[in-house]
């Protein structure tokens, strides 16, 4: 067994297995995959995801500077054949090698159209020479940094005139878009420009002096790392210099061979900063968007100014480690340093809010700000956050664990022998391999060669993180093998020990002294690029593809349960209902979110929705939610917004709706009155005033909407409707005793029971306001004394001459007295007892708007419900029968008729409770028209039905003998009898 | 030279609260005012002698850092002992240290676990008084409720820190005197995932052969 993964990939294989591949959940994984052009835009270009290739054709080129250097007579002009691209804001030439292949052998050049300064039809000279065809012409261009390209186009002339009209445009377009200046000034801030001016032999001697060096890194003000004379910074510095000079640079930069070799001998320290900026692709976006970092962080003043405790997660976080970061280079232990630390982190905090603030993330960051000014650094972060290492400082991480994933295989595929070795010694491979690529070997290697790793990585991508990770077992692979007891110790403190000493050489024996002075990290080097030569990005591509969905598959179960198990207790939800809230919460904030960055795991991470995320979550759970809301419904739920706001931060967390919700579905009808006062005593006085009781009562109209309309019946509608259909039955039992036949029709005027409900729920409401403001208290302004408010007469409807509705008296109403008017009315009172939970449907709750949130509110036809209900009891027979039975019985004890059952009180709280779940269990058995009435009868209505199930007489259908059941049953009896009543219905026995 | 019994311990905690310095305290007697984050996890090694045996300990240290969290199982696997940390003045990471020893009962073998409760950063209690926000009472119930051991400590100014790595060397040991005389209890503990890494009987060997410690 070697790793983690494999590990929690058993764990989690049943859940696994339940995916197969047409599963939409696997496709919630897959990255949306980027076009050819795309990819070569953005990838390979590394230009804006703005840009798009307008035009394109095949041509040959020549770039060379536009005055030659008399020096540099000897260079060879080649005649580059390839494509020519134009798109909205660059002109890009690229040979016609496949970039796969090897990148460092092609040949590539990028301007932004603004570097273009003058195009020029031009004869076919015979330094474009190459075949003459004849048919199409040559066009020349100059760059504002000297350079000259003659592109002779391949193709038809019709076909290289449309070229020309269209670069003609975009060029005109440029000019409209970038002035002069802005682009003078942009030029000003990068030093190789001011490595061009100083030394050229065209600038005037007194103007050299007064060039003064752009801003860049800490390392201009304490020093580089390293040893400058060592790694030849200065004749580096001078061969940048030469090819700058010839191929261009920054804005309008040829990439030739030559550039890849400079690359991999290592970035002299001064110009370091540019080159990953330019690498990464950050010096484009930078240039489009030049503001960008200026304005996050005065943004964030400003907040910070106006309300200090507006802090966010990530910026606490951040202060954590500004001390922590490099530490032991001097420029971080001085104000300057951690206040540039402290800026580029914040911002990019700021703008990318979804990662925020990872550990490593300070560490790269450092060690971009020794190289680069605040604002390359965040440009050039903001696009190895991204582009670079998507997913590595997400808040799941995933994609650290993905291509920790990715590298145990390539281990596997190209060391056979030593992943054999690692999987029988148990040893975490990813252990060691982790902070490779999270931190780009910034805390494994001394920082020069970390260093060196960058300058490649931002050229290369992240292919240069697997084939030195593999390198390193590589070179190491021996010394691994060799030891017998290997464990996760033993192989980080022999990798620890060999990074340690990467500046030896391999072999100081050597009697060839270029042999001898070979170190070991060019021995890495080697050994990456030639070896590995194979690990390209279409390989680690096909590899990430492989194992994403396991990998993200394991993340979420994993937060999910770790999140579940830190969330507050909860009282009345089940762990079941709590879980499903959680994927409901994450679901909700990734619909709502326009700007979905997919290939994430959505679910577990940025943990907080806002007012509108949280209607629309309501709206799937609460029925009153999705029912008629026009409007009415605000008011109620930024009620509760509020009151579940627990920090005040206009945001909810999982936490926060975990607990509301727990409150809100209590089965206690004390606590239900008090909590649905809370939701409206904002300040926690304990009263509310007159506003406020209008309010609520709004709040009660609008929640009980349903009830208005009929298209859920309440108990006691229930109860009256059943009490009818079984007095239809009797009357036609009593005229044929020995045959119980169904009538065909019942004669039941339904739209009566719904006025009457109707009637009852307005009443109650308006009942509600009178009598609140009958019994509330008045605060101070009265004379009158409120001492004869404390003889309360429920009956008493002699409200006309209420002196609480007079404006100019204070009312305030508090929780006894609130509850006491609740109780005072039972259609009230069954709201709070059940009809206010029944509302809440968990159990229902599925993503696809198929059955949201209940089989029949999205209808459309309101009375489909109550009708379905009729037609579902007409089907059920032992329903019925347990009516007429009831009635019979009745019949015998009080001769004078049925009695009223609306007055009987129901069974207490728990044990309804139960009876919901009963039910729920036993729905698959009842056959579809029992379901249907299930379906219909919200869990209050259960209540009354369960009231008459001791009335029963149940056959068991392991017992032939039955039994006739009175009133006067035991309790225990009658709950077993609940169990198997709705079972084996069909087998209920008329005596 | 006595018996030699490896240990592996991981420590747990919020991002900041001196995880990393304790055992920097326990492994070098040494303390650094800034310590770099630990990213995903960091390894080291200590003898201590305890009762005639000498304990190896094989430390990982892990990153602290919330999301960081979904990395953790890789190290607590197979751990027999569990050092959870927080900080005496910051509240949240005490609720953070009671998640961490929920997710260690729930994820881990903590059965045969030494889990170890400690409130680090005692210096700055004993400085002023008025920067305490978790008080000891609470520590230790929270100890007692989760049935772990309990210290509060300072790795900069050297408190309690040894005798927390003492008192967990004893523990194991019992424990393992407690297991080694039944041999078939070593397939229980090993049976947890299904990786027999920790094999009690074969520690003598691999100590005889592995002088790669401190």
């Amino acid at each position: 067994m070697s790793s983690f993964f494999s590990n929690l990939r058993d764990r989690a294989s049943s859940i696994s297995q339940l995916f197969d591949n047409n599963d939409p959940s696997k496709n919630k994984h897959q990255v949306p995959k980027l076009t050819k052009d795309e990819s070569f835009l953005q990838r390979y270009c590394k230009l804006p995801e703005t840009e798009e290739i307008v035009e394109r054709i095949n041509v040959e080129i020549l770039i060379m500077p536009e005055v030659e250097d008399l020096s540099h007579s000897h260079r060879t002009n080649i005649v580059y054949q390839g494509k020519l691209y134009i798109t909205n804001g660059y002109l890009i030439f690229d040979d016609d090698l496949l970039p796969t292949s090897k990148p460092s052998s092609k040949h590539t050049y990028i301007a932004h159209l603004s570097s273009i300064r003058k195009v020029e039809r031009t004869p076919l000279s015979s330094s474009a020479s190459g075949n003459s065809a004849s048919s199409s012409f040559a066009i020349s261009l100059h760059t504002t940094n000297n350079l000259k390209l003659i592109v002779k186009f391949l193709s038809l002339r019709s076909r290289a005139e449309q070229f020309c009209h269209r670069l003609k445009g975009q060029l005109r377009d440029t000019i409209a878009n970038v002035s002069r200046d802005q682009s003078t000034a942009y030029l000003s801030t990068l030093y190789s420009e001011f490595l061009i001016r100083k030394n050229s032999p065209d600038t005037p001697e007194d103007e050299k002096k007064k060039i003064t060096v752009p801003p860049g890194g800490l390392g201009l003000i304490f020093k580089f790392p390293g040893d400058a004379v060592k790694s030849k910074d200065k004749s580096k510095l001078k061969l940048w210099y030469d090819y700058f000079l010839n191929n261009g640079r920054n804005l309008s930069l040829s990439q030739t061979p030559m550039f890849h070799k400079l690359i991999r001998v290592g970035i002299p320290n001064r110009l370091r900063g540019e080159l990953w900026l330019y690498s990464s692709g950050g010096m484009f976006v930078q240039y489009s968007n030049p503001d960008q970092y200026k304005i996050l962080l005065s943004v964030h003043d400003q907040q910070l100014e106006l309300n200090p405790e507006t802090k966010t997660q990530a910026i606490d976080e951040i202060e954590k480690d500004l001390n922590r970061s490099l530490p032991e280079y001097s420029a971080y232990q001085s104000q300057e340093g951690i206040s540039r630390l402290r800026n580029v982190l914040t911002a990019y905090s700021l703008h990318d809010p979804e990662t925020g603030y990872c550990q490593a993330m300070n560490i790269i960051t450092a060690a971009l700000l020794i190289f680069q000014s605040e604002e390359q650094a965040f440009y050039t972060l903001s696009q190895l956050v991204n582009k670079y290492v998507p997913g590595y400082y997400a808040p799941s991480m995933y994609g650290t664990l993905l291509d920790q994933r990715v590298f145990e295989s390539l281990v596997a595929k190209t060391m056979p022998v030593l992943w054999e070795h690692i999987v029988k010694f148990d040893v975490q491979l990813s252990v060691v391999s982790l902070p490779w690529f999270l931190s780009l070997f910034l805390n494994s290697m001394p920082l020069v060669y970390a260093f060196r790793v960058m300058d490649l990585f931002f050229v290369y991508g992240v292919r240069v993180l697997f084939q030195i990770g593999l390198a390193v077992l590589r070179i190491n692979g021996e010394e691994l093998l060799e030891c017998v007891d290997v464990d996760d110790g033993l192989f980080i403190s022999l990798l620890k020990r060999y990074f340690a000493t990467l500046d030896e050489p391999v072999n100081p024996m050597a009697h060839d002294p270029k042999a001898r002075s070979l170190t070991k990290f060019q021995q890495l080097l080697v050994v990456a690029f030639r070896e590995f030569i194979n690990v390209d990005d279409a390989m680690i591509s096909k590899e990430r593809d492989k194992y994403r969905h396991e990998v993200m598959t394991n993340v979420e179960s994993f937060i999910k349960k770790s999140q579940l198990r830190n969330l507050p207790r909860v009282r009345n939800l089940n762990q079941e209902q709590v879980g499903k809230i959680y994927d409901l919460f994450y679901e909700t904030i990734a619909e709502d979110k326009t700007d979905v960055k997919s290939s994430g795991v959505s679910a577990g991470t940025t943990g907080t929705m806002d007012f509108a995320t949280f209607k629309n979550l309501l709206s799937k759970i609460f029925t009153w939610c999705s029912y008629d809301s026009i409007g009415q419904d605000e008011q109620f739920l930024e009620a509760i917004f509020q009151s579940w706001d627990t920090t005040n931060s206009k945001n909810l967390t999982l936490s926060d709706l975990v607990t509301g919700l727990d409150t809100l579905y209590t089965t206690n009808l004390m606590d239900g009155i008090t909590t649905f006062f809370q939701l409206f005593d904002h300040n926690n006085t304990g009263e509310v005033d007159k506003e406020t009781i209008l309010q609520i009562s709004e709040a009660l109209l609008y929640l009980t909407k349903q009830y208005q309309d009929g298209i859920l019946l309440d108990q006691i509608t229930q109860s009256k409707i059943e009490k009818a259909v079984a007095g239809e039955v009797w009357k036609s039992l009593q005229k044929d005793e020995s045959n119980i036949n169904l009538p065909d029709k019942f004669e039941i005027d339904q739209e009566q029971f719904q006025q009457e409900q109707r009637e009852r729920y307005l009443t109650s409401a308006s009942d509600f306001i009178s009598r609140c403001f009958e019994y509330a208290t008045q605060s101070t302004t009265t004379t009158e004394s409120s001492a004869t408010d404390n003889i309360i007469d429920i009956d008493d409807k002699n409200i006309s001459s209420n002196r609480a509705l007079d404006p100019k008296n204070n009312l305030s109403l508090n929780l006894a007295t609130f509850r006491m008017v609740i109780l005072a009315d039972e259609t009230l009172e069954l709201f709070f007892d059940h009809g206010f939970r029944s509302m809440i449907k968990f159990d229902d709750i599925t993503i696809s708007d198929s059955r949201r949130p209940s089989t029949f509110f999205n209808s459309g036809n309101s009375n489909r419900g109550v009708k379905d209900m009729f037609e579902g009891w007409l089907a059920d027979a032992g329903r019925v029968a347990d009516q007429v039975r009831r009635l019979r019985m009745e019949s015998q004890s009080h001769p004078e008729g049925p009695p009223d059952h609306t007055a009987q009180p129901h069974v207490g709280d728990v044990e309804d409770d139960d009876d919901d779940d009963d039910i729920l269990v036993n729905e698959s058995g009842t056959g579809v028209e029992a379901e249907s009435v299930l379906n219909l009868m919200s869990d209050n209505e259960h209540g009354s039905l369960m009231d008459q199930m001791d009335l029963l007489t149940v056959k068991d259908p392991n017992t032939t003998s039955s039994s006739v059941t009175s009133t006067s049953e035991s309790p225990s009896n009658v709950s077993a009898g609940n169990g198997i009543s709705h079972q084996d219905r069909d087998l209920i026995d008329f005596d | 030279m006595s018996v030699v019994k490896s240990i592996k311990l991981v420590l747990l905690g919020e991002a900041a609260v001196g995880k990393s310095s304790l055992v920097l305290r326990f492994v070098s007697n040494e303390f650094q005012e800034n310590k770099e984050p630990t990213i995903g996890a960091a390894f080291l090694t200590q003898r201590c002698s305890v009762n005639q045996t000498t304990v190896k300990f094989e430390i990982w240290d892990t990153a602290g850092q919330e999301r960081f969290a979904s990395l953790a199982p890789m190290y607590y696997r197979n751990a027999q002992a569990a050092l959870v940390v927080y900080d005496l003045t910051k509240p949240g990471s005490f609720i953070k240290a009671r998640h961490w020893i929920k997710e260690l009962h729930e994820q881990a073998n903590s059965a045969d676990m030494v889990i170890f409760l400690v409130g680090n950063k005692l210096d700055l209690v004993e400085e002023d008084e008025e920067q305490r926000k978790i008080s000891r009472e609470d520590g230790e119930a929270l100890a007692k409720e989760e049935g772990c051991f309990f210290m509060e400590t300072s790795a900069k100014n050297s408190i309690n820190v040894n005798d927390v790595f003492t008192k967990i060397a004893e523990e194991f040991l019992k424990k393992t005197h407690a297991a080694n005389p039944a041999a078939s209890n070593n397939n229980n503990n090993n049976n947890h995932d299904g990786n027999a890494r920790v094999d009690l009987n074969s520690r003598g060997n691999g100590a005889q052969n592995s002088d790669c410690a401190c």
